[in-house]
């Protein structure tokens, strides 16, 4: 569009961000050989870089940057002080269970927290949705089925599974025949990649049938990678590291 | 803290000085978002763009490099990647969900800043507002569709139906057109 060189015509996409990595760098080689295109990057970009100042300017809600450290709290693997105000082991179990959430949805490759808040803001819509295709079409996008684990006796089964609603997914995480968890005890999902275990979050079980659910929101363009699943019996819902017994497992096993 | 400059809090950010990212947020939350309630008109939302926003900028691999431009450009660029993930994400959800009509762009709940804020940003809108001025409505258009609403070139380019090469020179077009329209002013925030 300017310049002498083909390349010249991905200066708008350069410009305006629209341009993958590789293209990217290879504009950029080649600008030390083209003035034209060094001479309209000026340019564009300083069009570019007002436009956003044709907004009015709005002060923020006073107690949004509480809000904002208090997710940095999370993040950082500390339970926000908001947490530890509530009494009691299930309020306590929520909290841990949030920052492993959290601490998940990192690891798993990425950072948007609006997507956890839709899946909260999700939970308070009305139910049923009216109309009904108000609420995407869920399709299971990937599983993975889990058995006992050796050792563990030949009870029960389950199957993890990332699920996509529209525009946003889940990490799911079912077993059925589990024993039911006693007291603070609490079941540990593990995504194993070589020697390395994270945990994606914990759930109880205190169903007659022994069903338990794990649901961990994901970011829709992240794939999620690991060789392999154990979960565990934990004594409590706040391990960072596996201490019970695998009574579960799915995928390759792990090493070790 | 207070008299640091951008880059060197954000240097501070990178070792994990609370303090650093605390000082960023009193300078740009506003920017921030303002920024996220011109392109989503929705509180709730906004207020999770700025979350989002503060905390890539706690984990972000990428360099802030005062070099290659102004603490604002950079910060709004995060921003408006993180909006329009989630205009795209939304339109794919559901068609229900676009945008509001362009006649809701004035209609902005007016919280307080101070005159002399004002007067100076005011100053900086009335310049952009001027340069609109020289721009045709499908110029004035075609930037709202792309800047705001985060429509791709090639999304454009269908919706329009016009070939790709059109809708980029169209562009490229009202980019030069407002650029000469604005003054050499640096340093706007």
């Amino acid at each position: 569009m300017t310049g002498p060189h083909p390349i010249c015509d991905g200066l708008l996409e350069y410009v305006t961000g629209e341009i993958g990595d590789e293209e990217r760098e290879a504009f950029e080689r080649h600008l030390p050989d083209c003035e034209d295109c060094r001479r309209e990057i000026e340019t564009l970009t300083a069009a570019w870089e007002a436009l956003p100042f044709d907004m009015e300017r709005i002060k923020p809600p006073r107690d949004l940057k509480r809000q904002v450290f208090a997710a940095l709290d999370v993040l950082e693997g500390k339970p926000a002080p908001g947490m530890r105000r509530f009494a009691g082991a299930r309020r306590a179990w929520m909290a841990s269970a949030a920052v492993l959430a959290a601490a998940f949805v990192l690891v798993a490759g990425g950072l948007l927290w609006g997507n956890v808040a839709d899946w909260f803001r999700r939970e308070t819509a009305t139910f049923p949705p009216n109309p009904p295709a108000a609420v995407p079409v869920s399709e299971m996008e990937w599983s993975m089925p889990l058995q006992p684990a050796e050792g563990a006796g030949d009870h029960g089964y389950g199957i993890a599974c990332v699920v996509r609603q529209g525009g946003s997914k889940q990490f799911v995480v079912y077993v059925f025949g589990a024993r039911r968890t006693i007291g603070k005890e609490a079941y540990q999902v593990w995504l194993v990649s070589g020697s390395e275990r994270r945990s994606a979050g914990t759930f109880r079980v205190s169903d007659e049938r022994g069903v338990g659910v794990l649901a961990v929101p994901l970011r829709a363009a992240d794939p999620i990678s690991f060789d392999a699943i154990g979960i565990t019996l934990e004594p409590d819902a706040d391990g960072f590291q596996p201490r019970g017994p695998r009574v579960f497992a799915g995928g390759a096993p792990p090493p070790g | 803290m207070r008299n640091l400059p951008d880059g060197d809090l954000m240097k501070l950010v990178r070792q994990r000085q609370r303090q650093a990212l605390s000082e960023l947020y009193d300078r740009y939350a506003e920017l921030v978002y303002s920024y996220a309630w011109r392109a989503l008109r929705d509180e709730g939302a906004a207020r999770e763009i700025v979350q989002a926003v503060f905390l890539r900028l706690w984990t972000t691999e990428s360099e802030y490099s005062p070099e290659k431009g102004r603490f604002s450009s950079w910060i709004l660029a995060i921003t408006r990647n993180l909006v329009i993930d989630r205009l795209r994400r939304l339109r794919k959800e559901s068609a229900r969900l676009v945008r509001p009509e362009p006649e809701m762009l004035e209609r902005v709940p007016d919280r307080s800043e101070s005159p002399e804020d004002r007067a100076i940003r005011g100053v900086f809108r009335r310049q952009i507002r001027e340069a609109f001025r020289h721009l045709s409505a499908q110029q004035i258009q075609l930037l709202e569709h792309f800047y705001w609403q985060g429509y791709s070139l090639r999304e454009l380019a269908e919706l329009y139906g016009q070939p790709l090469g059109t809708v980029k020179s169209r562009l490229h077009q009202t980019l030069k057109v407002l650029r000469k329209h604005l003054p050499a002013e640096e340093g706007w925030r």
